[in-house]
């Protein structure tokens, strides 16, 4: 089933879902690896190099990111996903909400920040070495150190919340053992 | 006494005669007076698959261009290699290297001319000699000039192939990471002023 249904997610929130979860990790595994090879002494051609390739995937990674949440938020708002499941707990419905919301504030603010940085810093954006995106602000060094920061404080709130939503799925799973986690797999059968 | 009049007189003539006179040769078209706040020269480079791009800060153009004398017509500039400005600290250090523009051996950058032809659409080319890191490369460079009142705008481009100026050399070399083709942006204002 494509669309959502009253009791599970359908196949392309669940698509939707699992890529950019997927990318996501690919993005810290990434970010890290650079940040890695930044901190390497002496700075050669060829560490410079390596760090450039590893940014360049990176920032093209994020614009598709970008991307996937246009098209997901606009699927959540032509599909609405199921209802949670009756006798949850107030407060486990706020946090769910929450969490969220939280997700998907961070699913465009994260990618724009970076695409913000890599203009401050005259570093533009390239998809795939395919064609430049535009500036979104002129270069300007001491609002790309404040970029910066964003970028890395935003990452690391996305990681906190990530978290979060991971446990409380194999809370759900293990230990409620409800169909929370379950109505996110494709290859569980009908829900009753 | 009227021999030494005789001789006075025609050494006052002769030298009235001559000031008077237009030199024997052709005079070259006036030095332009370059409006160093209003002109500039930019570049755009390709790095890791995106365009960016980067200014010289420092640069004197001395320029003798008349489109209707134009084989009188020279230009002499001289760029600044260590003003290069890309807007990121490592990366103007890096471009001062030894694998890059060796700025503590080759300070500055030099482009003449001294041969210009009309092209299309009211624009004008000449074929000058870029001088970097001790090489002398032909560079073509197009560029039109629009004049309002004794007030003169050159706009030009030329297409540098940074492997055969030795930019960017060794580990740099890769034009997978840093465009082979560097494209340079010349805006020049001035005044026309004789001599």
């Amino acid at each position: 089933m494509l669309t959502n249904s009253g009791t599970r997610y359908g196949l392309v929130a669940q698509l939707l879902h699992w890529a950019i979860a997927g990318l996501i990790i690919a993005q810290y595994v990434l970010a890290n690896l650079a940040a890695r090879v930044g901190a390497v002494e002496p700075r050669t051609p060829s560490v410079m190099l390596e760090q450039m390739a590893l940014l360049a995937r990176h920032k093209s990674l994020g614009i598709t990111i970008l991307a996937l949440a246009v098209v997901r938020l606009t699927w959540r708002c032509v599909a609405p996903p199921p209802p949670l499941p009756r006798g949850m707990p107030v407060w486990q419905q706020r946090m769910a909400t929450t969490t969220h919301l939280l997700m998907y504030a961070l699913l465009f603010a994260l990618p724009v920040s970076g695409w913000l940085m890599s203009s401050a810093t005259n570093y533009p954006v390239s998809y795939f070495g395919l064609f430049t995106l535009p500036d979104l602000v002129g270069a300007d060094r001491s609002l790309a150190d404040d970029l910066i920061r964003l970028h890395h404080l935003l990452a690391t709130t996305l990681f906190v919340v990530a978290v979060i939503h991971v446990a409380a799925a194999l809370k759900h799973h293990f230990i409620d053992r409800d169909d929370v986690l379950r109505r996110m797999l494709p290859w569980q059968k009908r829900i009753s | 006494m009227a021999k030494a009049n005789l001789v006075t007189l025609l050494t006052v003539l002769t030298v009235v005669l001559l000031s008077g006179m237009p030199s024997a040769t052709v005079a070259e078209p006036g030095l332009w007076s370059v409006d160093h706040g209003q002109s500039w020269i930019r570049f755009r480079a390709v790095q890791a698959g995106a365009r960016f791009s980067g200014e010289i800060q420092e640069f004197d153009a001395q320029i003798r261009f008349d489109p209707d004398d134009l084989g009188g017509s020279s230009a002499n500039v001289r760029i600044s290699a260590a003003s290069i400005d890309t807007a990121d600290r490592e990366r103007d250090d890096v471009l001062r290297t030894d694998e890059w523009f060796h700025v503590s051996r080759f300070p500055v950058v030099t482009f003449t001319a001294t041969d210009f032809a009309r092209g299309e659409n009211n624009s004008f080319e000449t074929v000058g000699q870029l001088g970097v890191k001790g090489l002398s490369v032909n560079t073509p460079f197009r560029f039109t000039v629009t004049r309002t009142g004794d007030r003169l705008i050159l706009d030009g481009t030329a297409t540098l192939d940074r492997l055969r100026l030795k930019l960017g050399v060794g580990e740099w070399a890769d034009t997978a990471w840093i465009g082979q083709n560097v494209e340079v942006l010349v805006h020049v204002e001035a005044a026309v002023t004789d001599g």
